[in-house]
């Protein structure tokens, strides 16, 4: 049991994982573009209290938060075709698995996102809003022009946290097949019988991912801390 | 200014790389005769020789490898094959995902409660208690009463597991669950004592033995078997006519010799038949 790390395994191993590192990008990048618009709508929903939507997008982000990933990746992956099939009559079920993987993370990012938008937008002083109103804006001027930029420069910091936390939920997705970097170094580890040196380079690939969103964030954050 | 530029450049070229992925894998255009029935064959990709992903990522072992030939002897029927981890490979049969299920299965009560077996078997299955080569104290499963044995979720061995301590409730073994772990960890834990034993098949040892011992044995099969069994491949219940095919076919393949040919390649030896 002496040979559990070696260097030329370690490289001939990178080029074979960076090859999936696609397959989380696109993950990432749908859950954060369909989640935000989601999670901008369920984040209205409840600031304004729209009845009966309201409750159901309570409901939504509460389930959304408080359970677990994996659950709600099998519910979506075992639990939807089913709803598909009674509601609608149409089978979902050999779709590809990628799908449902999307599915899930928008639907938590959506959650997670809609309260981050929620509070940053309380977080601005009514006193701005009746400002805005006392100058003359509509509801909407007042909120694109007033609220937003305050709200947005809330939200960046946590968003960023969130972000980079999507980034490593993502190996999540290998347990229903679909292989992402986290899922080809674990079957790189069965076909090798080594595992070790996968697994160190998914760690050094996740810090600098976080390291690069993190660096990115710190940018924003900067360039939109006018007025302080 | 210039800070908001690079973001917006960095934040194109992520988007348009991504979206050009996209479509390259969405435009597979599928060519398929209408008379030719695409069935869906769920298998794992953790279990080397049986079913893992080669160097370029893709699947390959004896699943593959005997269900290809089989596909070649049925042309009404096209075999695609999608991955899963062993927990869920039976959990999408239940949910109509897949049509067949590959994955070293054995045959027992409660599985043929719930799912159509194959007929024909492909491979033989004995499995042993497996220990350290250290170990002295092991030699059948009584001994290991009190002790942790290492197992998967919806494996064959915790099912036997199960119901030998169902009969044993005083001091009962104790299951110690490590669903997708490596062949590292097993051999690892089972040196350590994370883990007192685990249930596997003699060729799955001597494979742990040569990839790890370094020249020496690491692990060792003590006692007799804790079941002699043999794989199938599982169907949907009612699913008889696929499986009645497959059954065809595999019996053409041990006629032939295909099988052993293949299980000789694959695995290392004939274990269609007999160990």
């Amino acid at each position: 049991m002496v040979d559990l790390f070696d260097w030329k395994r370690f490289f001939t191993n990178i080029p074979q994982i960076v090859a999936y590192l696609p397959v989380t990008l696109k993950i990432v990048f749908y859950a954060t573009l369909f989640g935000v618009i989601l999670a901008l709508l369920v984040a209205v929903i409840r600031i304004k209290k729209i009845p009966i939507l309201h409750q159901a997008a309570g409901i939504y982000v509460s389930f959304m938060r408080g359970t677990p990933m994996l659950v709600q990746l099998l519910v979506v992956f075992y639990g939807i075709p089913i709803l598909m099939q009674q509601l609608f009559n149409i089978n979902v079920n050999r779709w590809d698995k990628i799908i449902f993987v999307y599915i899930t993370y928008i639907l938590n990012q959506g959650a997670f996102l809609s309260e981050i938008f929620r509070c940053s937008i309380l977080a601005v002083p009514t006193g701005q809003l009746e400002a805005a109103y006392s100058v003359g804006l509509t509801q909407f001027q007042a909120f694109r022009r007033i609220i937003l930029p305050q709200a947005v420069r809330v939200a960046v910091p946590s968003f960023g946290s969130d972000f980079i936390g999507l980034f490593q939920n993502t190996s999540l997705a290998f347990l229903i097949g679909v292989v992402d970097i986290m899922g080809r170094a674990k079957t790189i580890g069965t076909a090798t019988k080594h595992v070790l040196e996968a697994y160190v380079f998914i760690a050094i690939l996740f810090i600098i991912i976080s390291l690069l969103v993190k660096g990115a964030f710190y940018l924003l954050d900067k360039k939109l801390a006018y007025g302080r | 200014m210039k800070i908001s530029k690079i973001l917006t450049v960095v934040m194109m070229s992520l988007v348009s790389i991504i979206l050009i992925t996209a479509c390259g894998t969405s435009n597979e255009t599928k060519t398929s005769d209408a008379n030719v029935k695409t069935i869906i064959v769920g298998t794992g990709n953790n279990y080397e020789p049986y079913c893992y992903l080669d160097k370029d990522g893709n699947l390959s072992g004896y699943e593959y490898e005997v269900l290809k030939a089989v596909n070649e002897l049925l042309p009404q029927y096209k075999f695609e094959f999608q991955t899963y981890d062993f927990a869920n490979v039976l959990i999408s049969l239940d949910a109509g995902k897949i049509d067949i299920g590959a994955h070293q299965y054995e045959s027992n009560d409660e599985r043929q409660k719930k799912y159509l077996f194959g007929q024909e078997s492909y491979t033989t299955y004995t499995t042993y208690v497996t220990v350290a080569a250290t170990n002295e104290t092991v030699h059948s499963l009584s001994d290991l009463q009190g002790k942790k044995v290492k197992t998967a979720t919806g494996s064959n061995a915790t099912y036997l597991l199960e119901k030998f301590n169902e009969t044993h409730k005083d001091n009962p073994i104790i299951l110690a669950y490590a669903d997708n772990s490596t062949d590292e960890e097993t051999v690892v834990g089972l040196t350590n004592g994370v883990w007192d034993a685990v249930i596997e098949t003699k060729r799955d040892t001597d494979k742990l033995n040569k990839a790890y011992g370094n020249g020496q044995t690491v692990l060792k099969a003590v006692g007799e078997p804790v079941a002699t069994s043999k794989t199938y491949f599982v169907f949907a219940k009612g699913n008889t006519e696929l499986q009645a095919a497959v059954d065809g076919a595999l019996k053409k393949l041990k006629e032939s010799g295909k099988l052993a040919e293949i299980s000789t390649k694959v695995i290392g030896g004939n274990y269609t038949e007999s160990e």
